[in-house]
């Protein structure tokens, strides 16, 4: 079906290649996996085989990408579509409508499908996607997990033979990503040919029929779904890769006395006249990393800006090591890392970024530098990578000497390599006395690094616990 | 799924623009300004947007009275009236370029299409009708970013600018990359008949609406020069 024949592939005609010599084939049905460290081309692969890579990038391509027995460089560009689906990482960036129904309509429109056909094809990806009672929504007050339900259908109503994913589950919580695993499930059933770039490798080995490791733009190693399964961590860890297995997160009710920085007290907020946190009452403790999970749209984000003083609560207290400070006093005690790091990165340099900043700035590259970034300080921010700019926050959040840390999904799309260094950073910051609070929907990020988990639903605290190592 | 709510056809909102715009640039007193926000409250009330038709119309009539009251000498140095003559005209451009705006884009270019607009302009104001929203979203994001870092000073104001300039420019560079690469995944660029799941049609009442857009457009400027002294 997908045939890859010593393929080289740089973005820049002049540039080091992506894909260097890469020979790949896949048949009609199979569903396979790439994974490896980020960088290694995986997503680049992807766009080779939806045509991305060389009639939208324009990048530079030697050899040949054949689907279905026709060179990919033999289509036009806007028909491919018809035999390629592709699924990109983050469904909010890909919607071009406001309802549900047109965004799955979309591709049927473009390519001139009669009005009955698409009634009644949108129905059946609805249903397929379980997103039937989703159609009159607006896509733009939908979680992540019904989007990526909802850009899968677009897809779906079109009709592809072969479905290319990009790191689907990157933006997804648990649920969703039970949900996105039984969507491909039904995709495979239908003997739709399934390629997947994938750091998170949990929901797909029951799934897979071939994992294959990129490094450096080749494939190096393959994997049954059972080798992956029965593979040590150890190797995997080795490997750069998230495990194969999500580790269980043992808790105990019994939660260690620290001491307090900051003291939630039944804090209420509604946005227009919703309410989005309910009586939320918590303490946050010296040295703890607490991880906020929930579903999406639990009011997780909104806590963490009512916390940190960029909103305003309707009721309720916020003390401060049991001082009550308003929310610009709150701003210069906390520091929040939101997603999308590149809305929060100003500077010229990464140097830069850090001294801006910085409670003592000739601190600065010694900070940069405990975070790995030495090599890049010169860089732009812009220019570095996803789990390099989290870092690049991170080190911002030292120099301001901040207490109290809170971050939104800051494993959202990296590699194991990288979440574990994240990991580690947290860890020595937790150490040396800050408070953190992490937003996560990442199991093994949490178990490895956190010390209390708090469940969150409708605004609500559901549970607290400590998590035990 | 909902698809006879009524709504107004994408040329008949282009005609009501084109004669909104029109009004903007003609009318002199802010009475017959005040008269086109009335007929336009009642456009975009018909068409649902009760909450910015209620804003525009309201911040126009407020603009309006404000320069009444200060017989069109201004608010302080910040509200010159020179913004205020400005803002009153623009509340009246806006009211008509928001019912474009939130149509959904396949209509839009499927409307184009069949008024026989190359694809090289209609797909360009497809894009942008999308894009708009993603901007403003991207605009809040920066400004909660300074303000949490307390870099958000009026103190310098050319920083401040370029520090929300550019991670707006380069988010917006990446959010725009994945929407086109998306749209032209799924055939947007395609040369061939686009179809549209909602009907495309010129009812009667889009070409009554016209004709009493055309109306108002004649009543206000015969009550801008020859009634209001």
């Amino acid at each position: 079906m997908i045939q890859l024949e010593k393929v080289t592939f740089s973005y820049n005609g002049d540039g080091l290649p992506v894909i260097h010599d890469l020979s790949l084939s896949v048949d009609k049905g199979e569903c396979v996996v790439i994974t490896g460290k980020s960088g290694c081309g995986k997503t680049t692969i992807t766009r080779l085989i939806n045509g991305l890579a060389t009639h939208f990038y324009n990048g530079s391509l030697s050899g040949r990408v054949i689907i279905n027995g026709v060179d990919q460089r033999d289509f036009p560009f806007w028909s491919i579509g018809r035999r390629v689906g592709a699924v990109l990482q983050d469904p909010s960036s890909q919607f071009f409508a406001e309802k549900a129904a047109d965004e799955i309509a979309f591709g049927c429109e473009n390519y001139g499908m009669p009005r009955h056909e698409m009634m009644k094809r949108i129905s059946i990806a609805a249903e397929k996607s379980s997103s039937s009672q989703l159609l009159d929504k607006s896509l733009f007050h939908l979680s992540s997990g019904q989007q990526q339900c909802l850009a899968i259908a677009s897809i779906y109503a079109v009709n592809p033979d072969v479905y290319v994913f990009d790191e689907p589950s990157a933006n997804l919580d648990s649920a969703a990503v039970e949900r996105l695993s039984q969507l491909i499930s039904v995709l495979k059933n239908e003997g739709k040919t399934i390629i997947i770039a994938e750091h998170r490798l949990f929901y797909l080995t029951h799934l897979a029929d071939r994992i294959l490791y990129m490094e450096n733009g080749q494939l190096t190693r393959h994997f049954s779904s059972a080798e992956l399964r029965a593979a040590e961590p150890a190797k995997l860890e080795q490997l750069g890769l998230r495990f194969a297995r999500l580790p269980r997160i043992r808790v105990s009710e019994e939660i260690q006395e620290k001491e307090t920085v900051i003291t939630i007290d039944r804090l209420n907020f509604s946005y227009k006249n919703v309410p989005v946190i309910h009586d939320f009452c918590l303490q946050i403790g010296k040295g703890e990393i607490i991880a906020l999970r929930g579903p999406n749209g639990a009011g997780k984000t909104t806590l963490a800006k009512l916390v940190c003083g960029l909103l305003k609560q309707k009721t309720g207290n916020i003390w401060f090591r049991n001082r009550m400070n308003d929310r610009n006093q709150r701003r210069k005690q906390i520091f929040f890392v939101m997603q999308h790091t590149d809305s929060q990165l100003f500077a010229e340099s990464a140097l830069e970024e850090v001294r801006l900043n910085a409670k003592k700035p000739e601190k600065a590259e010694s900070i940069l530098a405990s975070y790995g970034l030495a090599p890049f300080k010169a860089s732009h921010p812009s220019t570095l990578s996803g789990g390099q700019k989290q870092r690049l926050l991170l080190a911002v959040a030292e120099s301001m000497d901040s207490s109290i840390l809170i971050l939104d999904e800051p494993t959202s799309g990296l590699d194991g390599e990288t979440m574990r260094l994240l990991a580690e950073r947290l860890r020595v910051l937790a150490a040396r006395g800050k408070a953190i609070l992490v937003i996560s929907h990442d199991q093994e990020f949490i178990a490895s690094t956190c010390t209390r988990i708090i469940h969150m639903e409708q605004g609500k605290k559901i549970t607290d616990k400590a998590i035990i190592r | 799924m909902n698809l006879t709510a009524l709504h107004v056809d994408f040329r008949a909102k282009l005609a009501v623009f084109a004669l909104m715009f029109l009004l903007s640039a003609l009318l002199t007193h802010d009475v017959s300004i005040c008269i086109a926000l009335v007929f336009m409250l009642m456009y975009l009330w018909m068409q649902g947007f009760y909450r910015a038709g209620v804003f525009y119309f309201f911040a126009g009539v407020l603009i309006a009275f404000l320069r009444t009251l200060t017989g069109s000498g201004g608010v302080t140095v910040f509200l010159p009236d020179v913004l205020l003559f400005a803002l009153l005209r623009i509340s009246l451009v806006m009211m008509a370029a928001y019912a474009m705006v939130r149509m959904p884009p396949s209509e839009v270019t499927a409307a184009f299409m069949k008024m026989g607009f190359p694809a090289a302009l209609a797909l360009p104001i497809t894009f942008m009708l999308r894009f708009a929203p993603t901007v403003r979203g991207e605009f809040r994001t920066v400004f909660s970013a300074l303000r949490m870092r307390g870099l958000l000073s009026f103190a310098h104001p050319m920083r401040a600018f370029e520090y929300i300039l550019i991670p707006v420019i380069t988010r917006s560079a990446a959010i725009s990359d994945d929407l086109a690469a998306s749209a032209e995944l799924r055939g947007i660029a395609n040369p061939g008949t686009h179809s549209c799941l909602r009907d495309i049609r010129f009812r009667t009442m889009d070409g009554v609406l016209i004709l009493m857009s055309v109306g108002l457009t004649a009543i206000c400027l015969y009550f801008d020069r020859w009634v209001i002294l």
